[in-house]
């Protein structure tokens, strides 16, 4: 079984933001329910994910100027990957909300100050 | 009689062995029989059998008594353990405490014991000696221990007597020993007496003495170890030998007479020792015609040779064997005989079922001493056990073989089961050795139909029938020849691997981009992929790099590490575009571009970064020949740079500009500005121009201290 590495890590993406996608919409639920049930709303999201496998690593080589090499992945190799993405919140209160941009590694305000 | 078993190392007892009585000479039905208890012991009677006076008189007589121990179920597989003498007594007394000690009872092996002494009664430590019986049939070596005691073991009969000798830097030292001393004897070694030879070789027509011909006494009673000795003819042809008497019986003399290998002549002498130790003898060159007979063993049906067979040579009528050969790997067996004239001779051949031919060879057959023979057999050739496969894995076009390539090799041929295949890996040259059993039941002449797959780096890279040169024993050797380009199958420029690891998480990030911005947004935090990989640098002093698995143990592999990691709200360069092809490069030949396609390099940029490099500018001499390589690199660096558009830059190469330098410096913006819009089809202002050249200008400048 060969998985493509675009394939597979854009499948991990759409993965995490299809999941997202689902808590914002329970999220928005909640905040509809409030008026009738009381109970404060809540939006979940995913801050981090980390994933890290070992498998086998294959590269079939690109043969012109205009394409890239490709990676493919099997599992039970000796290569390992490991990934992480991170969520940044959009600054809420203002006209055009955009993400908050921290560089890797560095703590969130929650983090900092929780 | 009453009495109790014991080991003779351990002195422990021995249960469960039957104890039987017998008469003195061991003949005849057993007087009694009874069996050891838990604790060694017997106990049984011993019968007066008034009708059997032999018996009778020897128990009620002062004689002795045999006492034999046997394993229950040994039968006469393994005989008596032990045969002792017991004193014998008046009728109806109690023979009581006897002491039976068995040899090795809890093994099949037994094994005396001795005490080796020198002449001065001083123990012979730590030395071997050499065990045979006076006949000579046996001989083993044993080793003294620091204080002289050793052991013997004996899988037969105890033997009635056995020699042991000693051979040292003054002579040789013997002892006997016989089995009244009992099986833990002292063995007082004395010097051996001596045989001699006084001998002379003499030619056939005239006494000649001849020299420089080597002497063997060999022994045809087959006592003695063979050659019993040599020597060398002297000047006068005179020959002389001196070697212990080891035996008390002197060899049964065979002088045979050598020139290098050759062997001339020889002589039987019969009762040489006779009058003396010291024989005499006189060798007579030519007195003996040496026959040579060479013959080959085919089957009968296939006529293939058949190795492996015993063939014997016997004397006319099949009367005395004479010699025993195997068949070699062609079947081949070769006997040289020496005699008086060619005579009659026998062949037998036997295979493992019995004797499979039998053959008169006439003396007529000789012709100047030589014949040759064939023998028909219906045995066929043993089927090998095993196959092995000695092989080369040779690249095509002589390119070179990647490293840990693995060699498999199918049996195609049916084989209850299923396939069955063995693999190995190739050395860096591409030899390779696999081994693969022989099917249950097949017959002599059946081989493996291999198949051979190559796999480099777990990727199938070549399927190619095995054109497999058998042996006779199983063993074939073969080239297996890779007729596509390897190189290219999972091995690419160390540049390329980033640059896939880079496209991937690019790819990865543009599907996060989906998210609402408003709410938040996802971003690749880290993506670290650590691989393990074959390097190597190529001709053109690029890395190149192959992901491996599985390896050979021991050998050396990389291992690259590859993190990613944003640098967020940071403006990156404009994209690049697409790589360009190196056909813009209308220097170069349709052949160059395939040669260079063939080292990696495909586009402009490839060749740019390559030619940065000393090691790669200088490779590339040699593959472009004829053309302008300073120029080629201008143009390309033109073509290449990041700080003009892509369009602008092919523009200008199609406007006839061969370098950055001659961009920078065009002297009329406003003409470079209307001859671009006009190719590219855009309007450009000559402020755009002069702004674009300001930039290769700074491309081009040299950094100064002063620049801060």
């Amino acid at each position: 079984m060969k998985v493509p590495l675009n394939d597979f890590l854009a499948g991990l993406a759409g993965g995490v933001l299809d999941g997202q996608l689902g808590l914002d919409e329970l999220g928005r639920d909640s905040i509809d329910a409030f008026a009738d049930t009381g109970v404060l709303p809540t939006v979940l999201a995913w801050r981090t994910v980390r994933v890290e496998l070992p498998l086998r690593l294959g590269v079939q080589p690109k043969d012109g100027a205009d394409a890239v090499s490709a990676a493919f992945l099997t599992p039970d190799g000796t290569a390992r990957l490991a990934l992480s993405l991170r969520y940044l919140e959009s600054e809420q209160g203002v006209d055009d909300p955009q993400p908050v941009l921290r560089g890797p590694g560095v703590p969130t305000d929650e983090e900092v100050a929780p | 009689m009453r009495g109790v078993v014991l080991d003779r190392s351990t002195r422990s007892p021995v249960p469960d062995v039957l104890v039987s009585l017998w008469n003195p000479d061991g003949k005849g039905d057993p007087l009694a029989v009874t069996g050891t208890d838990g604790r060694g012991q017997f106990d049984t009677e011993i019968p007066i059998l008034f009708g059997a006076r032999p018996a009778a008189r020897e128990v009620d007589g002062a004689g002795a008594q045999l006492v034999r121990v046997n394993r229950p179920g040994d039968g006469d597989r393994f005989g008596p353990l032990l045969t002792v003498g017991v004193p014998g007594r008046t009728r109806g007394d109690l023979v009581d405490s006897v002491v039976v000690y068995v040899d090795d009872a809890f093994s099949e092996r037994r094994r005396f014991f001795g005490h080796a002494l020198d002449p001065q009664g001083s123990a012979i430590a730590t030395a071997d000696l050499t065990v045979a019986d006076p006949g000579g049939s046996r001989r083993d070596t044993v080793r003294t221990d620091a204080g002289g005691w050793f052991a013997f073991p004996l899988v037969d009969e105890v033997p009635a007597r056995l020699r042991l000798w000693r051979q040292t830097p003054t002579g040789a030292l013997v002892g006997d020993w016989t089995a009244e001393q009992g099986p833990e004897a002292a063995l007082e070694f004395a010097a051996a007496r001596e045989f001699g030879v006084d001998g002379k070789v003499t030619g056939i027509d005239a006494p000649v003495a001849v020299s420089g011909l080597r002497v063997e006494l060999l022994d045809r009673s087959g006592a003695w170890v063979n050659p019993v000795d040599t020597a060398t003819t002297g000047e006068s042809g005179t020959f002389t030998m001196t070697f212990p008497a080891l035996l008390e019986v002197p060899p049964q003399a065979t002088f045979a007479l050598y020139s290098q290998d050759l062997r001339l002549a020889s002589q039987d002498l019969d009762g040489a020792w006779a009058a003396g130790p010291r024989a005499k003898v006189t060798i007579r060159l030519g007195e003996t015609t040496r026959m040579v007979l060479r013959g080959q063993v085919l089957n009968r049906s296939s006529r293939r040779s058949v190795p492996g067979l015993r063939v014997e040579l016997w004397t006319a009528g099949f009367g005395t064997l004479l010699q025993v050969r195997t068949t070699g790997p062609d079947g081949d067996f070769t006997c040289s005989l020496t005699g008086e004239a060619p005579a009659d001779v026998g062949l037998r051949v036997y295979a493992s079922s019995g004797l499979a031919a039998e053959q008169a060879v006439p003396a007529a057959q000789f012709s100047g001493g030589q014949a040759s023979v064939f023998v028909e057999v219906d045995a066929e050739p043993p089927a090998p056990s095993s196959f092995r496969v000695a092989g080369r894995v040779l690249q095509h076009g002589a390119g070179q073989l990647p490293p840990a390539l693995r060699v498999e090799g199918w049996d195609y041929s049916p084989r209850a089961g299923g396939l069955i295949g063995a693999a190995a890996y190739a050395a860096a040259d591409g030899t390779f050795e696999i081994a693969l059993p022989a099917p249950a039941g097949a017959s002599s002449g059946a081989v493996p139909q291999l198949v051979f797959r190559l796999y480099a780096a777990d990727v199938l890279v070549g399927t190619t029938p095995g054109a497999v040169t058998w042996g006779p024993d199983g063993t074939g050797t073969a080239v297996v020849e890779l007729t596509g380009t390897i190189e290219d199958r999972g091995e690419v420029v160390l540049h390329e691997l980033g640059e896939t690891i880079a496209d991937a998480v690019n790819r990865m990030q543009g599907q996060l981009s989906r998210y609402p911005s408003t709410v938040g947004t996802y971003v690749v935090d880290e993506m670290n992929v650590s691989v393990p990989v074959s390097v190597r640098l190529d001709g053109l002093g690029q890395i190149r790099t192959r992901v491996v698995e599985q390896v050979p143990d021991g050998t050396q592999v990389g291992q690259v590490t590859l993190r990613v990691r944003p640098a967020l709200g940071v403006t990156g360069p404009a994209q690049p575009g697409l790589p360009q092809p190196l056909n813009v490069l209308t220097e170069l030949t349709l052949t160059m571009v395939a040669a260079l396609n063939g080292l990696r390099v495909y586009s402009v940029e490839d060749l740019v970064r390559l030619a940065q490099q000393p090691a790669g500018r200088q490779a590339l001499v040699p593959l472009l020949p004829g053309v302008d390589l300073d120029a080629l690199l201008a143009k390309a660096a033109l073509l290449a740079t990041p700080v003009l558009p892509a369009a602008v830059r092919q523009a200008l190469v199609g406007l006839g500009f061969a370098s950055l330098a001659a961009v920078a410096d065009a002297t009329d913006p406003e003409a470079l500005a209307n001859a671009l819009s006009a190719r590219i089809g855009q309007p450009i202002t000559a402020g755009d121009v002069r702004e674009w050249q300001r930039r290769v200008q700074a491309e081009l400048a040299i950094p100064l201290p002063s620049d801060g």
